[in-house]
Formats: C-alpha cells, sequence, structure tokens
C-alpha cells in the first residue's frame, strides 16, 4: 500500500486543487507543500523497510487491469528505483516549497505540479512495462501545461516543440515494448515475468530492431548529442529560481542525464536501468573501455567550465545589474540547504546509497 | 425466412416511420417528442442486440444478412452513436419548421449503416450504402438556407454519386464472373480462379466505393466540409457511422477475395496515403470543425491498418471494432462540446475557454488527447491494439508510418490546447442547454472510463469470433 499511496495522494490532492475552485493563492501552495511532503515520508518508509539483500523486486503490489492483454496496475522497487523514487519525492517537495511567482494562478500552477509528482513517480515504482509506458507520457502532459503556463520567452513554442519530440521517443518506445511483449509467451507486460522469460535472448535481427527503438526513445529522452535539439527550447524559457529544481526533477524522470554531473543526488546509475533492461532482454553488451576514457576527457572539461562559473561568481566587480537583486529569503535557504547538506552528506557518507543500490547494479550487469 | 433475426433492423424501419408520419400531425412546439421517440426505439433496438449477444454467428434471410459479433458490435457503437446524436438536437432544430422528420432522417441514416456492418452480399451492401448515403445527404445539407451547408451537401452529393457507382460497377464485375451476389456464392466463385484482372478491377472499384464512406483517400473530399458545416449533431453522426458501417462491411469483403491480387497492399497503401494526407491538410486549419473532418481522415487511415491484417491475425477484428469504438466515443464528445457551445467553428472564437468553460475545455483536451492516443484514455487501447495486430501480421513499417503520423497530429491537437488554456482573456459565451451539456460530459466521461475500464470493451470486441466466414 505504501507505494501506491505515494501515487495516490499527490493525484487526490492536484484534483482538489482542480476541483474546488475556492483557493486563495497561499492556500493552495500551503495545501501543495503538505500534500507533497506525505509521498516524501512514505518514501523513507519504503526505504526503512527495503531489504538490501532480500528479493530483486520488494514491496509489490498488484492489482489486474485489463488482464485481456497481460497489463496489471504493478508497482514494485528494487534499489535503484527505490533510491530515484525517494529523490524524485524530495526534489518535488522542494520545488513545491521554493517560492515561485505562479502570475496569479497559484492553483493551476500547484495542481499541475502535484499531477506531474504523481506520473514521475509512477514511472518509476511500476514493474509493468505498459504502465510505465502510461505514466511516462503522462509525465509529457503535465510537464507541456507547466512549461507553456509559466515558462518564459516563448513559452508556447518552447512547450510545444517539447511535447512533439518527446512523443517522438515515447512513441518509438511503445513500438519496441510491443516488439518485446509479441516475443514473449504468455503475453505479458510484467517485467519481472519479462526478465525470466528474456523472449527476444537469440532472436537475432529482431532483438537488434526492438533494442534499436528502445534506445532511440530513451536516447530523445535523455538529452543526447543528435537528439537534444528540444532540450535549450525547454530550458530557457525556464531561467529563474525554481525552475533548475524543474529541471533536475525532469531528468531525473527522463532516467537521468548521461553526462557528467557535479552533483551526485542525481547521478545514481539510474540511466542505466533502462537501457540495461533492453541490453538484457536483447542479450547485447557493452563493455568499452575507451568509452570509459571519453567519458573522463567528458568529465575534464565540464571540470574546467564549472570553475569558470565559480571564477566569476566570487571574483572581480559586482555589475550594476545585479545590485539591487535581493538575497535569498528564510524558505529558499531552507530549501536549498537541504538539497546541500544531501549533496554532502551522500559525498561524505556514500554507503547509505551506495548500500542500496548495489543489489540492484549486481543484478543489472548480469552478474547474478 | 425468420423476420425476428432482423427485430433490431425493423424496429429502427418502423419507428422512423412512424417518427415522419406524426411528425406531421404534432404542432411544432412539440417535435422534440420526435427526439424522444428517437432514442427510445434506439435504446430498445440496442437491448435486443445485446439479448440475442451469444447467439450463433450465422446467416440470415436467405443467406443475405450476416448475424454474428462483427455486426453485433457495429449496431451497438452506430445505435449508441445515433442516441447522442438525437440527444444533442432538440434544442439546435427547435427553430427549424422541419424539426420532427429530422429524427426520422436519423434513423434511416443509421439503419443504413447497420445494413453496410452485416451485408454478406453485394446487392444488400449496395442498399445499405445508398440508404445512408441519400439519407446523408438531406441531412447535411438541411440548413438549406446557409450556403456553406449548401456547398457540403452538394460536394458529398458529387463525390457520392461517382463512388457509388463505381462500387455498383465494381459489383456487376464480380456477378458477371461467378454469377453471384451472395458472400457464399462469390467466395467459391472467386476460390475457382477466374481471370484476376476483372478480379482486380472489381475489388479496386468497390474499394473506392467503400472508401467513400470510410473517408478515405482518394474520395475523402467531403469529410472536412461535412463537418464544418452539416449540423454539428449530424456531422458528428455521419463521420462516425459510415466509417464503422464502411469499416466492418470492408473487412467482410475483404476476407472473400484470393490471395494472388494482393488487396493487402492495396489497403496498406490506401492507409498510408489516407493518414498523411488527413494529417497534412489538419495542420493549419484555423476552423476546429474542420480540423475535427480532418482528423477524421486520418483516423480512418489508422483503421485501416487493421483491415490490411484481416486475414491474417486473429485480433485484426477486435482491432478494428475498440478502434472504431473508442473513435465513436471521443468524436461524439467533441462534438457534443461543439453543440454545447451553439456551434461555433473559428478557433479563434474558442480563446481562452479553459477561464470560462472550465468543464467544456476539459473535455475537448481529453479529446484531443484520446484522438492522439494518450493512456489512459480510450483512444489509447485503440491505437496500442491497431499497432499490435500490424506488428504481430508482419506490416512493421505500417506502425512505424501511423507513429509518425500521430506525432505529426500531436501538432495541430497541441494548437487547439493551446489556444483553450493559454490565453489570459475571458470571454462570455451562450450555451446550448442541459441536454446537449449532459451529452457532453457523459460522453467526456465515457473518453476516460472506457480508456481506465479498457478491459471490458477489449474483451466484449475479443470473444467475437471472425466474422461469419462462408465455407465454399
Amino acid at each position: 500500500m505504501i507505494l501506491t499511496a505515494a501515487l495516490a495522494i499527490p493525484l487526490l490532492g492536484a484534483l482538489a486543487l482542480a476541483l474546488w475552485t475556492g483557493w486563495s493563492q497561499s492556500a493552495a501552495r500551503r495545501w501543495a507543500v503538505a500534500v507533497s511532503i506525505i509521498p516524501l515520508a512514505l518514501m523513507a518508509l519504503a526505504w526503512w523497510r527495503f531489504d538490501n539483500n532480500g528479493a530483486m523486486f520488494q514491496l509489490v503490489e498488484e492489482v489486474e487491469w485489463v488482464p485481456t492483454l497481460g497489463m496489471g496496475f504493478r508497482l514494485g522497487v528494487d534499489g535503484i528505483a527505490l533510491a530515484v523514487a525517494a529523490m524524485s519525492a524530495l526534489l518535488f517537495t522542494a520545488a513545491i516549497a521554493y517560492p515561485v511567482d505562479t502570475r496569479g494562478s497559484a492553483r493551476q500552477y500547484y495542481a499541475w505540479l502535484l499531477f506531474l509528482e504523481a506520473a514521475s513517480l509512477g514511472v518509476f515504482l511500476t514493474l509493468d512495462l505498459l504502465l510505465f509506458y502510461v505514466f511516462f507520457d503522462l509525465t509529457l502532459v503535465g510537464m507541456y501545461f507547466l512549461i507553456a503556463g509559466w515558462g518564459h520567452g516563448k513559452p508556447e513554442r518552447a512547450a510545444l516543440k517539447f511535447f512533439i519530440y518527446t512523443l517522438f521517443g515515447s512513441l518509438f518506445l511503445l513500438l519496441a515494448i510491443l516488439g518485446l511483449y509479441l516475443a514473449a509467451d504468455p503475453l505479458t507486460f510484467d517485467m519481472r515475468e519479462l526478465i525470466a522469460q528474456q523472449p527476444l535472448a537469440g532472436a537475432g535481427v529482431i532483438a537488434s530492431v526492438v533494442m534499436a527503438a528502445f534506445l532511440l526513445g530513451f536516447l530523445i529522452k535523455t538529452p543526447l548529442a543528435r537528439f537534444h535539439t528540444w532540450l535549450p527550447a525547454a530550458r530557457c524559457p525556464r531561467r529563474r529560481a525554481g525552475a533548475s529544481f524543474r529541471h533536475s526533477g525532469r531528468r531525473v524522470v527522463e532516467n537521468g542525464d548521461l553526462w557528467p554531473d557535479p552533483d551526485p543526488v542525481q547521478h545514481d546509475g539510474r540511466h542505466l536501468h533502462p537501457v540495461g533492461l533492453a541490453s538484457r532482454y536483447s542479450g547485447a553488451d557493452f563493455r568499452y573501455l575507451w568509452l570509459a576514457g571519453v567519458a573522463l576527457l567528458g568529465l575534464l572539461i565540464s571540470a574546467a567550465l564549472f570553475l569558470r562559473i565559480l571564477q566569476s561568481l566570487f571574483f572581480g566587480e559586482l555589475p550594476d545589474r545585479w545590485k539591487s537583486m535581493p538575497d535569498l529569503n528564510a524558505i529558499e535557504v531552507s530549501v536549498l540547504g537541504v538539497l546541500l547538506g544531501l549533496v554532502v552528506l551522500i559525498g561524505v557518507y556514500p554507503a547509505v546509497l551506495i548500500d542500496l543500490v548495489e543489489t540492484s547494479i549486481v543484478w543489472l550487469v548480469g552478474g547474478q | 425466412m425468420p423476420v425476428s433475426d432482423l427485430l433490431p433492423e425493423l424496429m429502427v424501419l418502423i419507428g422512423a416511420a412512424a417518427i415522419v408520419v406524426s411528425a406531421s400531425f404534432l404542432p411544432h412546439r412539440l417535435h422534440w417528442l420526435c427526439a424522444v421517440a428517437a432514442i427510445a426505439v434506439l435504446l430498445a433496438s440496442s437491448v435486443v442486440v445485446c439479448l440475442r449477444w451469444n447467439d450463433p454467428a450465422q446467416l440470415t434471410f436467405s443467406g443475405i444478412w450476416a448475424l454474428d459479433g462483427g455486426a453485433g458490435f457495429a449496431k451497438l457503437v452506430i445505435f449508441g452513436s445515433a442516441i447522442a446524436a438525437s440527444a444533442l438536437s432538440p434544442q439546435w432544430m427547435a427553430t427549424d419548421r422541419r424539426h420532427g422528420e429530422y429524427y426520422g432522417l436519423l434513423l434511416f441514416v443509421a439503419l443504413g449503416a447497420v445494413m453496410m456492418a452485416a451485408a454478406a452480399d453485394t446487392m444488400e451492401l449496395i442498399i445499405g450504402v445508398l440508404l445512408s448515403s441519400v439519407t446523408s445527404y438531406a441531412l447535411v445539407g438541411y440548413h438549406r438556407q446557409w450556403s456553406p451547408a449548401q456547398e457540403a451537401a452538394m460536394k458529398y452529393f458529387l463525390i457520392g454519386a461517382l463512388a457509388n457507382a463505381l462500387l455498383v460497377v465494381g459489383v456487376v464485375l464480380l456477378f458477371g464472373l461467378t454469377g453471384a451476389t451472395g458472400y457464399r456464392e462469390l467466395s467459391a466463385g472467386l476460390a475457382a480462379n477466374p481471370d484476376p484482372w476483372v478480379v482486380t478491377v472489381a475489388f479496386v472499384f468497390i474499394l473506392v466505393g467503400l472508401a467513400f464512406k470510410l473517408g478515405a483517400t482518394p474520395v475523402h473530399m467531403w469529410v472536412p466540409d461535412v463537418a464544418q458545416a452539416a449540423p454539428a449533431p449530424v456531422a458528428a453522426l455521419v463521420t462516425i457511422i459510415t466509417k464503422v458501417g464502411a469499416a466492418v462491411a470492408l473487412a467482410r469483403f475483404t476476407l472473400l477475395l484470393p490471395e494472388n491480387i494482393a488487396w493487402p497492399w492495396a489497403i496498406a497503401l490506401m492507409a498510408t496515403v489516407t493518414m498523411i494526407w488527413g494529417n497534412l491538410a489538419a495542420l493549419w486549419q484555423t476552423n476546429l470543425r474542420r480540423l475535427l473532418g480532418w482528423s477524421a481522415v486520418s483516423q480512418s487511415g489508422y483503421a485501416l491498418m487493421a483491415i490490411v491484417v484481416i486475414g491474417v491475425v486473429d485480433q485484426a477484428l477486435a482491432a478494428l471494432l475498440v478502434f472504431l469504438a473508442s473513435y465513436a466515443v471521443a468524436n461524439l464528445a467533441a462534438f457534443s462540446a461543439v453543440v454545447y457551445l451553439r456551434g461555433r467553428t473559428d478557433l479563434s472564437d474558442y480563446r481562452g475557454l479553459a477561464r470560462q468553460r472550465p468543464w467544456t475545455a476539459a473535455v475537448i483536451i481529453l479529446v484531443l488527447l484520446s484522438f492522439l492516443g494518450l493512456p489512459p484514455l480510450v483512444g489509447f487501447f485503440g491505437k496500442f491494439l491497431l499497432f499490435s495486430v500490424v506488428i504481430e501480421g508482419g506490416y512493421a513499417w505500417l506502425a512505424v508510418v501511423a507513429v509518425i503520423n500521430t506525432v505529426v497530429s500531436l501538432f495541430y491537437y497541441l494548437r487547439v490546447i493551446a489556444v483553450l488554456v493559454l490565453p489570459r482573456e475571458h470571454q462570455h459565451s451562450a450555451d446550448m442547454g442541459w441536454a446537449a451539456g449532459t451529452t457532453m460530459i457523459v460522453t467526456g466521461l465515457l473518453v476516460l472510463a472506457l480508456g481506465l475500464g479498457a478491459n471490458g470493451l477489449i474483451e466484449l470486441a475479443r470473444v467475437l469470433l471472425a466474422p461469419y466466414h462462408p465455407v465454399p
């Protein structure tokens, strides 16, 4: 029940905001913060209950939804999914608590944000491939309305581009899911069943095509080279306080960013999960040392870039246009403080995270 | 000749006749009673269809009329759509002097579509196509003082005359070749390998004739005009039921064809062109009803995908029926919203509607996302099954084409959604009263509920066996 509640409560909170029109701006905000803390607490509870040496998927909940297609409302977590889901819950609470100019439509803004939280948590918590796709697409809807309604610059264009581009990816994902599904016997979308069956193992060309479609779908979602053009358009209109939270939230929703990133909270290997699953299904294997070498080079370049940012932050004259900018207020400081505290904590004592994800990663790379 | 086999159809026929007669005696202010009568007749017929749901599939009436799951499902969709269209009409037609007989025509057009779906004989197919055509020409041009309606009816009529003539020629060719019109005899005759060229020509003619009713390329040009200028309830009804009837009829007919004429490729080509044409034409539409019309064209292309694999994949018919049902529900909800807003068509009239009328805007948004195929709305399961059967049938490229078209269609659906939601301006608007409002809410909820409860819909379509297949 923990996982279902973690999805249902933000959704009900969003519905309450959407259906009753009498919310004042501040009441809507307080309500949203209160609602978003509950999934965070539930994730903490799940973390506490999770047995690092237990079964691969734990806290499993299963209800038939469309049994004729082999689709069910199946939730459950492995270590990786739990870590990322907990982190998204934290980020959503932070993004909701962080003061934002909602342009007089606080009720709608927080309703969409809570809706997006439910959908994003669903992406991580589901154990059913088709349900995964359902939540995946619902995040697109939530993000479309958030970008279009509260973005800067030309938000409508950015939101349109974002939606079209990512829907393209998600539909190829659907085709890949279908390819996998049609090869399974009996037909099912249950991930555990699919992992056990390995329906496309040794299927040759078909496996490669399905793998390619999975990759194309995920490549578009994770803004990799050649497939990233939606990202700047969607990001620029949101260049303001709070936007970065949503950005990182979104980035995590899209299964992590493969670019080197200084924030260990975000960098937890979730991106391995779907791609890894796909590679497990199709029996592909990629252990290329030179790739790590290239990645190292990238790490070096981004370190240099971040140093430049630090340099311009701390040294030199303050430009006139920033002189009138007010300092962070108490809420902003506390939100940022919690997040930065986690950055330091996980850096100093990474075992909290690594213990959790280690077993699952071993599973994932095939070392069972 | 067991007359009771045709009880649902006979009830509609007698009801239509009774409505036409009583409309000439009722005072004009009481003509809305005809709407009530039409709904009652349609409900009763639907109940009869449901009661006979589990009867074994068979041919009746000297083998010209199929009683099987495909026909039964199509009847439910057609009657249901006609009920919604009748519920939308009383306010819309209130000032029209010919209000009462309008419902008679509605019943006749539904009857024509049902005949198409149940036809197991080429002559009966012609009768069904002609009945639904003739009545829908009249319905489309019902606002005869309004020039766009005249234009739409004229266009519809001219294209229809051509397509129906081709259909008749195709049927005559087949008759000349095999000496039969019943599907059972036709199937035997075609199995004896007659001249493949004549069969090909006859098939192409019949395909064009049915494509006209489907709203598929190359005879789709009437759809956007009808959607824009016909009375809005009629636009909803005609775009749905002719499509349902013709799709089932085409599925039934293609099963007769011998394999040596490569008919799946012809239909796959038609599906591809229809999808692309409909979507490209919809891209820059500034008129919502016209946009819905072009979207209906592209949806016909998706429906054709299932017919491509109808002989190869068991579940193809189920996929087709679920898709048609999902399209019917969503399209009814879309046009109900248009009717509820008194038929406003220009996209700029919808600016900021979400602030003024959030429920109406929510229904329109749900419908567009369902057309797009976004889960968990009903349209998702329709499209999902279509993709699934074409991949299973070895036409994965068709699924890729459909995916690309879906992405293109997102562009114009989002244009509408952006217009509804984003402008921060208020505008006041009149509405069409509770009947249209209720229909809109019910159909809008169905878009969501049938998606969440998709299992029931899919199960209903899946228990149907393949359409009654004549044994040569």
